[in-house]
Formats: structure tokens, C-alpha cells, sequence
């Protein structure tokens, strides 16, 4: 568990954390979203180190970080930043050996955690003796990811990790560290200001405007706990819409039915919002989809009574 | 395609020029009466001057065609062979009706010379890999001096005179320029560094770097004499140790502070283009600030010193040619001494080996760097 209490930091005129105070729970992934001079990147970088606080306290695992020198407390802590910032001078596993190399692994044991990083997440193992430049911006980022997990920390700090890769790929990479992350449970804390991404992959999302945290609650949740002029901006008013990527057919209560060729048929991994997608321009088709061999029919109605379930039950 | 055209155009130009007009050599009887102007034709007859202008103009014409490579790898071969050729022929020559002694007569190499050894140049690096060709065509003639195959050329001649100066001059110089850049390299990155670290001290670090840039080679070395006259005055044992206002000290000082500004100047320019996600990333993993210097920063901008070290023995080269103002010896005693005595051989023996010095640091450098890139980039591609 992360920790920070009452921190306070400016910057001449300029207050970038005003007397703010967040928990990271052990296993979570909080996103802490915000416009861009919000002072997201500048609480991340406290916990590192990266940044001192004018006032304030960290504690992981109710140890003060002040308590390690630096560079011992960095190599506890995966952190992965934008533009990856990869080492264009020596290969992939080069690059993913580095903390554990400061840390002085054996090196088959380093070895042995390339090999098990790279297929992890996705990345061939010829790709070893690869340099920087070889790599496309997606392929870039999963090694940043390695990089980030290599000595395997229990804390993992990204900065807008995914923010300079086109859109394409930044979908595919965003749901490789979702399942990565639901397998590994790592206590994330993940900056951006991409609300679909913070919908993605937080556990619970931390609204952050002018140094302060505005809103803290689940993706599922968040503007309904106080109606506040500033979140609601934020978030817009089609953010139900947007919450639908976050549950697939197979969180839906259906209704069975006996399936028909002319029927229309969806995956039943396909996310609500694509569901809802499919069912608008569908007119009188009927739109059903197969869950362990049994077809079921998919309504609009059942979208609705998940998302008033999820977002106001 | 089109600028090696332009250099071949240029070149039919240059050898039509120097083949016609011009003198290739100027025979004197001794070294200060007034030479006899030497044309080619004199040497092969009009008949043979348009007959090499033709087939050289063939051969010009068939470099630019695209034809098959193989016939262009021999006229290009063929052209650089030319120089010597020209230059064994210019030593056997003998002008009719001239009394001489041959002691003492010689044949300084012409602006003909010049020319064709000019137009040579420019049709061989029309061509692709051209580095071979231009080392036979300086070597030929250097080969045929050894040899001892063309001893009427002025410049040999000189260098029979001067052969136990010129030798000690020559190490004297390669001394005087390698040892004040070896000396420039540690502090010179140390100051790029410093300036790149400290940004407030950069604009300092670099305005004086770049004052002694800015001040002329000479009065810099003016400037340099006086305190260490004063300096070798108050305390003798300093000029015992060689120390004075004149000889190898101020000239290898001089030579050390030009060497700085590029090896500063590089230094300081490639660690401010590090890519700050490189380093933020490399903090942010917990290594150290020395070896985040070691492992990161240093690798990545040795390139960029390395081609400031380069400039800086370069342009070393040339620049030691001023210590022989100064009594510190080196090629520049010898072409001062041949200005002096308005003895153009002897000039051109002191230039010469200067600039092919230069070549050779330049393809050396050249060479490292381009390993050292590819050590960087990966082996491969």
C-alpha cells in the first residue's frame, strides 16, 4: 500500500500538489487523471523520489520512503514513462537486465526473467538482441513494460506510459496491461489524461484538478458521490457511453432463447459498448450471442439494468 | 548523379586549361634565376597535346555516360597513374639549347601540373570509393622521390638539401600537434560536461572557450610569449626545463587552447541532445548519477566528442605550421624558411606533407567513428 499524506509542493507561484492525501491500495491500478499542469506527474514523481515535496509524507507498506536512499528506493519501484526512454544503445534484454543487474542477480537467473517477461507480454524471444530503434512504438512500449517489471517490484509507477504510441496500437497495449495487470496484481499507480484509458484500466480512477483531488471512486462511479461543476465537465455527459467498454456480454443477465440463422451473432467478449453499437443499427434483426454453447438473446434493456446496476445501485 | 557530372564537366575544363595555357613545369638552373616557363607541348609536342587532351576527353565523357563499371574501375585507375607519370616525365626533360649545371638546375613543378593533377582529382571523385585512387595518385609521385627515379624535380631537390631537417621537423610537428590535442581531449569533455551540467556556467565556460577560437592563431601566440618570458625570467629552473617565451612552450599552449573549443563546443552540444526520456528513465530506475554518466550519457555522446576530437587534430595539423614563427619548429620552419628565400620548392616541401598529414588524420577519425557508430546502432540492421 501506498500512502501519501498532506503533501504540498509549488512551484514559484505555481501550486502543484495543494495538501493532498491518497492511498494506493495493495493489488489495485488507481489512475490519477487530470487536465495537463494538474500536478499528476509531479505526485507520481514524489513517491520516487523524483521530485521532493515541499511537506508531506510516503509511505509504502508503512515504511517512509526517506527511509532508503534513493536509488534504493527506485529499484524497488517499476516505473515506466513516456516515450519509454528505452536505452538506444543496447539491445531489449539489455535493456530489461538493468535494475536487475543493480540489484545483482545471478545472470541466469536474468536471463531466465527476460525469457519469462518477453512472452508475458507478447514480444518473441528472438526479439533479445534487438535494438531500440528495431522496434515499432508499440513493441518499444511492451519492452518499456518489461523494463518497468524486470526486478519485479510490487509498486509500478507509469507516466502516461502509452501516450506517444498511435491509436491503433495504444488500444491493443492498453488491454495487454489489463490482462497482464489482472493476472500479476501489482499495486499501480497510473497517470494520464486520457479518460478512456483511466476507464480501461483503473480499479478506481482519482479525478485531480489544481493540485487537489477532486473525486476519487470507481470508473463506474465517479460524478455521482457529490455533484461537482468541475467533475462533470471533466467527465462529460456521455460518460455512461463510455463506461459500457468496461463490462462485456458475459456480465449481462440474458435471456436464453433457441438460436435462428437469421439471427445476429456477437462475441460474447464483445464490450457493452459495442453491443449497443450493433443493437442500434440492428432494426428488427434479432442480436443474441453463444456463452458455453448456449445462445442467449441480447436487449437493450439488459445493457440498461447493468449500467443502473453498476453505476447507481 | 549530377554533382559528380558538374565535377566531370569541371574537370574536361581544368585539363583543356592546364594542357594549353599554362606551363607544367618552370626549369631553373639554379634555385634563385629566373625559370623558363616548361608547357606540355615542349615536353610531347603539339601533336601529343591534342592527342592526350582527346583521349583524356574520351575518357571524361565515358566516366559521365553510364557504361559498363568495369571500364570505368580502369580509366579511373588509369587517371590516377597520370600525375606520376607527368612528373617522371617533367625530370627527364632536358629544354634545348640551355647551359646548365646539373648539380644545381632543377624543375619546379608547374600551374599545369597543378591543373591536371587538379582535373585528375576531380574526374577520380566523380567516381563511387575513391579513397584507393587518390592515395595512388599522391603515392606514385612520393614512391617515384624515394626511388630516387626523379631527382631533377625542384621539391626533391629541396629535400635532399633539407633531408636531416625536414626529418626532425616532421616528428617535431606530429609531436607538437598529437601531444597538445591528446592533452585537450580529458579537460575538454570535462568542460562540455560542466557546461551541459551547470547551466548557468555554460555561457561562461563557452564565451572564453570560443575567445580563444576568435583570436587569431598568431597573436594569441604573441599574447602567450610575454608571460612566459616574465615567467622563465623570474624563475630559471623553468627554462631549463625548455620553458621560455619562444620554442615548444608557447606553441604546444597555443595549440592546446584551439584544440579545446571544438572538443568543448562537441562535448557540450552532445550531451545537451541526450533525449531527456533516456535519462529521466535511467534516474527513475535507480542508477546512480556516476553511472548514469558511465553506462548512459558518455556512450551515447561519444559520436558527437569523437568527431570534436576529430576537428580538433585536424585542424592541429595545420595550426603547429605557426610554432615555426615562434622557434618551435615543425613543417613551419621549413616553408617560413622557403618563403624567406622566396624557394617555392622548398614552401611546397613544408606544405605538402602537412596537408597529406591532414588527410590521413581526417580517414582515420573517419573510420573510428564510423565503428563506433555501428558498435552503437547494433551489429545489425
Amino acid at each position: 500500500m501506498i500512502k501519501l499524506s498532506h503533501m504540498t509542493k509549488t512551484y514559484g507561484a505555481i501550486t502543484a500538489l495543494d495538501d493532498l492525501s491518497l492511498e494506493v491500495r495493495n493489488g489495485e491500478c488507481l489512475v490519477l487523471i487530470g487536465p495537463s499542469g494538474c500536478g499528476k506527474s509531479t505526485l507520481l514523481k514524489t513517491i520516487n523520489r523524483l521530485v521532493e515535496p515541499d511537506a508531506g509524507e510516503i509511505t509504502i507498506h508503512q515504511k517512509p520512503i526517506h527511509d532508503y536512499a534513493p536509488e534504493v528506493l527506485r529499484r524497488q519501484i517499476g516505473y515506466c514513462i513516456q516515450g519509454v526512454g528505452l536505452f538506444p544503445h543496447l539491445s531489449v534484454s539489455d535493456n530489461i537486465a538493468v535494475v536487475p543487474r543493480l540489484l545483482k542477480w545471478d545472470e541466469p537467473k536474468i536471463q531466465a526473467r527476460i525469457d519469462e517477461l518477453l512472452t508475458l507480454t507478447g514480444l518473441p524471444l528472438s526479439y533479445k538482441t534487438k535494438r531500440p530503434h528495431q522496434l515499432s512504438g508499440g513493441e518499444a512500449q511492451r519492452v518499456g513494460v518489461c523494463r518497468a517489471l524486470a526486478a519485479d517490484p510490487e509498486v509500478l509507477l507509469m507516466d502516461e506510459p502509452f501516450g506517444a504510441v498511435d491509436p491503433m496500437t495504444r488500444e491493443q497495449i492498453q488491454l495487454a496491461f489489463r490482462e497482464l495487470q489482472r493476472r500479476l496484481k501489482k499495486t499501480v499507480l497510473f497517470v494520464t489524461h486520457d479518460l478512456e484509458e483511466a476507464i480501461l484500466l483503473g480499479d478506481r480512477i482519482a479525478l485531480m484538478h489544481r493540485g487537489k483531488i477532486l473525486e476519487l471512486s470507481t470508473p463506474e462511479s465517479l460524478g455521482q458521490s457529490t455533484p461537482n461543476e468541475t467533475v462533470n465537465q471533466f467527465i462529460g455527459a456521455d460518460y455512461a457511453l463510455r463506461i459500457l467498454r468496461r463490462s462485456t456480454l458475459e456480465d449481462l443477465k440474458l435471456t436464453a432463447v433457441q438460436p435462428q440463422t437469421e439471427d445476429r451473432r456477437l462475441e460474447s467478449t464483445s464490450s457493452l459498448k459495442e453491443a449497443l453499437a450493433v443493437l442500434l443499427e440492428s432494426g428488427n434483426q434479432r442480436v443474441i450471442t453463444v456463452i458455453d454453447h448456449q445462445a442467449y438473446r441480447v436487449d437493450v434493456g439488459d445493457i440498461m439494468a447493468h449500467l443502473q446496476a453498476v453505476r447507481y445501485g | 548523379m549530377t554533382s559528380g557530372r558538374l565535377r566531370l564537366r569541371l574537370a574536361g575544363l581544368v585539363l583543356l586549361g592546364s594542357s594549353f595555357g599554362l606551363p607544367v613545369g618552370d626549369f631553373k638552373i639554379n634555385r634563385i634565376m629566373r625559370p623558363i616557363p616548361v608547357p606540355l607541348s615542349d615536353l610531347i609536342g603539339t601533336f601529343g597535346v591534342i592527342l592526350v587532351v582527346f583521349i583524356g576527353g574520351v575518357a571524361l565523357w565515358t566516366l559521365a555516360k553510364s557504361m559498363s563499371s568495369f571500364i570505368k574501375r580502369w580509366i579511373v585507375w588509369g587517371l590516377a597513374l597520370v600525375p606520376g607519370v607527368l612528373i617522371f616525365g617533367l625530370s627527364t626533360f632536358i629544354p634545348a639549347g640551355v647551359e646548365f649545371n646539373p648539380e644545381a638546375a632543377r624543375m619546379a613543378l608547374g600551374a599545369g601540373t597543378a591543373g591536371i593533377y587538379l582535373a585528375v582529382l576531380l574526374a577520380i571523385t566523380s567516381q563511387p570509393s575513391s579513397r584507393w585512387l587518390i592515395v595512388v595518385s599522391i603515392g606514385l609521385p612520393i614512391g617515384l622521390a624515394v626511388l630516387g627515379q626523379i631527382p631533377m624535380i625542384g621539391i626533391v631537390k629541396e629535400y635532399q638539401n633539407y633531408k636531416s631537417t625536414f626529418n626532425a621537423e616532421f616528428i617535431r610537428h606530429l609531436t607538437l600537434a598529437l601531444s597538445s590535442g591528446v592533452i585537450a581531449i580529458l579537460p575538454g569533455i570535462l568542460m562540455g560536461y560542466w557546461a551541459y551540467k551547470y547551466p548557468k556556467s555554460s555561457e561562461g565556460i563557452l564565451s572564453v572557450v570560443n575567445l580563444f577560437q576568435v583570436a587569431p592563431t598568431l597573436s594569441l601566440l604573441g599574447l602567450i610569449m610575454i608571460p612566459l618570458s616574465l615567467l622563465s625570467k623570474q624563475f630559471p629552473f623553468l627554462k631549463s626545463l625548455g620553458i621560455s617565451g619562444i620554442g615548444f612552450a608557447p606553441a604546444f599552449i597555443v595549440l592546446t587552447l584551439y584544440a579545446l573549443m571544438p572538443i568543448v563546443a562537441n562535448a557540450y552540444a552532445a550531451f545537451k541532445q541526450l533525449d531527456p526520456a533516456v535519462l529521466e528513465s535511467a534516474k527513475g530506475m535507480g542508477l546512480t548519477s556516476r553511472q548514469i554518466l558511465r553506462q548512459v550519457s558518455l556512450p551515447l555522446a561519444s559520436p558527437i566528442i569523437l568527431s570534436g576530437i576529430r576537428t580538433a587534430f585536424t585542424q592541429n595539423i595545420g595550426n603547429a605550421i605557426l610554432a615555426g614563427l615562434v622557434g618551435g619548429g615543425g613543417f613551419g620552419a621549413i616553408i617560413f624558411l622557403g618563403l624567406s628565400q622566396s624557394a617555392s620548392d622548398l614552401v611546397l616541401l613544408g606544405t605538402l606533407p602537412v596537408v597529406i598529414m591532414a588527410l590521413i588524420t581526417e580517414s582515420l577519425f573517419e573510420r573510428i567513428q564510423a565503428r563506433l557508430e555501428r558498435q552503437l546502432r547494433g551489429a545489425h540492421d
